[in-house]
């Protein structure tokens, strides 16, 4: 069984060159099959975490200064790794036999949180790349998004960042909610426009409700912030 | 008549988008997940007509898990169980919040049948929500300040 989004790109018009340059590049290889669909997901990620305006991957912490983000580089320029995404697709189909509760750890959320440590960056790369394929289970991707949402390293927010906007599109509610509740966990005000324009598309009346619940902390995050000099 | 709150994981409980494959009249399978009983009794707490309490049921049972997060939870108003045939009956709960427990009950006697009924009627009568993580652990620091929960539960916090 494979997932689909429910719309391959975001509603902004910066957006559309991106998918339009994942389009070209599939048409000319002519291939539709897995390979395929990884492969968009790669162009999809490299755009997402190099771009910058509202509604895109930030490059950084909300509340760090300009001149210390100047390090930090595209997760594109990592090399893919087969033996990491084998590892991370069995931790994944490893999940679908698990009962997930609020509140509690479980194998899924221990394994998937000791790749993130050992791993870091290319750990959340070869995790898009899976949730991006479509073909795990809805219930484990929406537990993951809780689980790397709430991963503490304030580094690796593009990449989170990247994976919740893209699955905040996604078919499944159950993974919409995971990626709503995602981006509570990073409690970043600039998400609120993008989590706005969702809930105006968002068929589900309690993921609407659960999206203004997020916006209204949001904007008690953005209240509380000193005046910017 | 008062409501009855149960903790569930919120996104099993959606109205809308019923699977196709689902007979007329029949529920779906995931929800029953979250109605685990023991000894054929289940767990649930009498919220306030005024809802007023519903905060502090969640925050209790959120500092017996592993670590504070998102908490999602249905209500249903009590009628429900007598269309069920349901009996509930007052059991102290065992969470840290003392004050809470008082509003725990047992819904006794339960079969497979009736489970799967109570389960139909919450789907079609009741409401989900969830109170969101950050929430809660402002809630929980309340509530250590306020004496309401013991000094250990701020260790749940950000675990």
């Amino acid at each position: 069984m494979t997932r689909r989004l429910i719309s391959e790109t975001s509603s902004t018009e910066e957006s559309q060159p991106k998918h339009e340059a994942i389009a070209a590049t599939n048409t000319e290889r002519g291939v539709l099959e897995r390979s395929g669909v990884l492969l968009a997901g790669l162009v999809l990620w490299a755009a997402l975490t190099t771009a910058g305006p509202t509604g895109t991957a930030p490059i950084g912490p909300y509340f760090r200064r300009r001149n210390e983000i100047a390090a930090e580089s595209s997760t594109a320029e990592l090399e893919r790794d087969p033996e990491l995404a084998k590892q991370v697709e069995q931790i994944f189909k490893q999940g679908a036999s698990e009962f997930f509760q609020d509140g509690m750890y479980g194998h899924f959320s221990r394994a998937l949180l000791a790749v993130l440590a050992q791993h870091g960056r290319a750990a959340f790369r070869a995790i898009a790349e899976y949730v991006f394929s479509g073909s795990g289970s809805a219930n484990v991707v929406s537990e993951a998004l809780r689980w790397l949402a709430d991963f503490d390293d304030p580094a690796t927010l593009p990449e989170r960042w990247a994976i919740l906007q893209r699955t905040l599109q996604d078919r499944s509610p159950q993974v919409r909610d995971g990626a709503i509740l995602g981006f509570a966990a990073l409690d970043d005000p600039r998400a609120r426009s993008l989590l706005l324009q969702t809930q105006a598309s968002e068929p589900i009346p309690e993921l609407r409700r659960l999206i203004q619940q997020v916006v209204d902390q949001l904007n008690a995050t953005h209240a509380a912030l000193p005046p910017q000099r | 008549m008062p409501l009855f709150l149960r903790n569930v994981r919120e996104n099993r409980w959606y109205k809308t988008g019923a699977a196709l494959w689902l007979a007329q009249g029949d529920v779906p399978a995931d929800p029953l997940g979250d109605l685990a009983t023991t000894e054929n009794r289940l767990s649930v707490w009498e919220v306030a007509i005024d809802r007023s309490n519903v905060e502090r049921i969640v925050r209790a049972l959120a500092v017996t898990r592993q670590k504070i997060a998102d908490m999602g939870y249905v209500l249903f108003d009590s009628s429900l169980l007598a269309t069920a045939g349901i009996d509930a009956v007052a059991e102290n709960g065992e969470t840290p919040d003392e004050g809470a427990n008082n509003w725990h009950r047992d819904l006794i006697d339960l079969s497979g049948n009736k489970l799967v009924i109570l389960t139909k009627l919450i789907l079609e009568n009741g409401e989900s929500g969830t109170v969101l993580k950050k929430r809660l652990e402002q809630l929980v620091t309340d509530g250590v300040e306020q004496k309401e929960l013991p000094e250990k539960c701020r260790s749940k916090i950000s675990k």
